[in-house]
């Protein structure tokens, strides 16, 4: 569980392309997607479904730039089987939330 | 029950039950207010490119059980084995919980001090995500310590199947962590038009 900092264990595509052309509607896209894909969503009724969004930093994950987050981990991602990802809290102090003019 | 009344969340599993949260939530003053039960149903991390931050976007199932129910008292027997208010110190600021409170079958998991929190709209759905400022207190039974973290979440709570309302979301969440070069014209990032969040 990343609810007590340890690692868990997850599927990453490492042969998936990816880029690091910053698309913003593709990222949203993909997201909606991953949401949408819940089953427990399926129905439109259901008011139990709470979203929580964690701003922090993934340890690993499939894109080209996150070698320099590998560290330790760099080993097991060659398995290209299930692999290890680590989610870490951000400092909100660093985050540009607070700078968001909110309406 | 006032939505900004509750100050702090003490999460807990029962260690004959791995997928069920126990979330209790407490008042500023200490009082145990309402229970909510859950499951994950899907946890998705997302890296924005060449982006600061990164994302974990996750739905829990959650069933709300407030004060003047049966389940709340049965829940809350089989968590405490004193008063639930002795859970928390009298230390400011709280930097652990008092265990002797809880039964031998409860797993503590973590104390989140929410310290700020701002209220958001939307246009697609009336109701109002928010925006929390939270100390989040992890506990490790490994090393029998506690881990502090200061961080920042966004909840949203019921989330409908909507495709427009998840789009809004999305693009509040990414705009609160991109750099100002990627914003969009609808979403304002001001250096210098802040405006400090509201206090609890």
């Amino acid at each position: 569980m990343f609810d007590r900092a340890m690692p868990e264990r997850y599927n990453v595509r490492a042969k998936n392309n990816s880029t690091d052309v910053y698309d913003r509607n593709s990222i949203i896209k993909k997201i909606i997607k991953f949401l949408d894909d819940v089953p427990g969503l399926s129905d439109k009724n259901n008011q139990s479904v709470e979203l929580t969004i964690y701003f922090g930093y993934i340890n690993f994950i499939e894109q080209p730039s996150f070698p320099k987050k590998y560290g330790d981990l760099k080993t097991l991602v060659s398995d290209k089987a299930d692999q290890i990802i680590h989610f870490s809290y951000g400092n909100p102090t660093k985050m540009n939330i607070l700078k968001v003019n909110f309406n | 029950m006032k939505k900004n009344q509750i100050e702090y969340e003490f999460t807990c599993q029962l260690i004959t039950d791995s997928t069920k949260y126990y979330t209790l939530l407490f008042s500023k003053s200490k009082h145990l207010e309402q229970i909510r039960v859950s499951q994950i149903y899907s946890k998705n991390y997302i890296r924005l490119p060449n982006l600061l931050l990164d994302n974990l976007y996750e739905l829990r199932n959650v069933t709300i059980h407030n004060s003047d129910s049966m389940e709340f008292r049965t829940i809350s027997n089989f968590i405490f084995k004193e008063t639930p208010s002795d859970l928390l110190n009298d230390a400011q600021p709280i930097t652990q919980i008092n265990q002797n409170v809880l039964r031998f079958s409860v797993v503590p998991i973590s104390l989140k001090i929410i310290d700020e929190e701002q209220m958001m709209s939307l246009m697609e759905s009336t109701q109002e995500p928010r925006f929390r400022n939270i100390r989040y207190l992890l506990f490790n039974s490994e090393h029998d310590h506690v881990k502090i973290l200061n961080t920042m979440e966004y909840r949203i709570h019921p989330i409908p199947k909507n495709k427009d309302i998840l789009k809004e979301i999305c693009d509040e969440v990414i705009s609160a962590i991109e750099p100002a070069a990627f914003s969009s014209q609808k979403y304002k990032i001001s250096l210098n038009k802040t405006k400090s969040m509201s206090n609890v």
